[in-house]
């Protein structure tokens, strides 16, 4: 990982006014740690392949597959400033990466009209239906399903202080398998959230209420599933995928603010092989 | 814990030719530039880099000028070290300087006054700027 490249990247992702906060930049001990277990441990399903990364978001890992061997990666991401910057930076360096406006009800199309070989879905169980794209991997030519999740612990299907703690945060309470919590959606996540998705501002993803750009904020709810360690391990056998690799993180991450760092840094890693190819 | 902070504020002025035409000052931390609006409806980027002491610091727009006879100047957007602030903008407070009156989620200063927002760390999380 060469932390000027990711200066560059950034200044094309984020534009000029990213140049001061990224003059010091340098990958923090949590963020090689995300590297090596989703990228450098999954090279197998990276080199030589055509990676298609659902998702992408700033393009990170996109460019990390690349630099890892990959032959060609394809990004999808519904917030268009992303894509429009990550295609001038790899225009700019000639790189064999390109990126497209999309959504994950694309992927059909996507692996079969770029011949895809590993699909990436980095930390999408939050935002879209991963099992169905779990199902469309698993019918298509693809050969690897790389994935990061994060199931909430089986412990929370139940109730008990650590639960409580969490729903005190806003966070919602078990139904079942899945942790079910809501709360209004002012980030550029209401671009990817299916609910709002027709109404988010294409380029930055934020949800505006009227062309104006009047926003409602009490309308704006995101409605999001967790799914437990149980029920995550139970679909991907029940879907026929050889787990080639799984890994858990056994300390948080990433700190956050307003939950339990526990959900936020709580990874799990996955590297399937969709034994029909 | 000090920060260092591109914030870019995206103005524009009132479309019409019987007002004076402000100028405004952005100010951030010990940082400001300022700009005088020169047509109907111009919109500006006023663009400051600070190092940022979190939590705390705000992120001020003002009139220079306290008569009151000029244009409007309405806030569009907020870029935080490039990354749109989105509706978070909505959380600010506008004062206009003869009343006083401190009036929250308005972006339209349609007199003379200060607008201001206070950052929050969460403006600086990963889903919005940064690779993490």
């Amino acid at each position: 990982m060469d932390p000027q490249h990711l200066r560059e990247l950034a200044k094309h992702v984020w534009g000029q006014d990213a140049e001061h906060s990224m003059r010091d930049f340098e990958p923090s001990d949590g963020l090689l740690t995300l590297y090596n277990n989703t990228i450098v441990d999954n090279a197998q399903a990276l080199v030589g392949k055509r990676v298609l990364d659902m998702g992408c978001n700033n393009g990170l890992y996109s460019y990390l597959a690349m630099r890892h061997g990959a032959a060609h990666v394809v990004g999808v991401e519904p917030r268009g400033m992303y894509v429009k910057g990550l295609n001038a930076f790899s225009d700019a360096h000639g790189l064999p990466m390109e990126f497209h406006r999309g959504y994950d009800t694309d992927l059909p199309r996507l692996v079969r009209e770029h011949q895809i070989d590993t699909v990436m879905l980095i930390a999408m169980d939050n935002h879209i239906d991963w099992e169905g794209a779990m199902v469309e991997i698993r019918k298509s030519k693809v050969q690897w399903l790389i994935m990061r999740l994060t199931p909430v612990p089986d412990s929370w299907m139940g109730y008990n202080s650590e639960l409580i703690k969490f729903a005190d945060h806003g966070g919602g309470m078990p139904v079942g398998f899945t942790l079910h919590y809501s709360g209004h959606n002012s980030s550029t996540l209401s671009g990817i959230n299916p609910v709002h998705r027709d109404l988010a501002d294409p380029d930055t993803g934020f949800q505006h209420t009227d062309p104006s750009g009047n926003f409602d904020n009490e309308s704006s709810t995101t409605f999001i599933n967790r799914r437990s360690e149980n029920y995550t391990q139970q679909f991907i056998q029940q879907c026929g995928y050889t787990v080639e690799s799984h890994k858990t993180q056994d300390s948080p991450l990433v700190e956050s603010p307003s939950l339990p760092s526990s959900l936020e840094g709580f990874y799990h890693w996955y590297l399937l092989r969709n034994p029909k190819n | 814990m000090h920060i260092p902070t591109t914030i870019t504020v995206i103005a524009r002025v009132e479309d019409t030719h019987h007002k004076t035409l402000p100028t405004a000052l952005l100010r951030l931390s010990d940082q400001s530039t300022e700009h005088t609006f020169t047509r109907p409806g111009e919109e500006h980027r006023f663009t400051v880099t600070a190092e940022v002491r979190m939590p705390g610091h705000e992120i001020r727009l003002e009139f220079r000028d306290r008569v009151a006879a000029q244009a409007a100047i309405q806030v569009i957007g907020v870029n935080v070290n490039g990354s749109p602030m989105g509706t978070r903008i909505y959380q600010c407070e506008y004062t206009p300087y003869d009343s006083q009156e401190r009036l929250g989620s308005r972006l339209y200063m349609g007199l003379p006054g200060t607008w201001t927002l206070r950052l929050h760390p969460d403006d600086f999380r990963s889903t919005r700027f940064g690779f993490a």
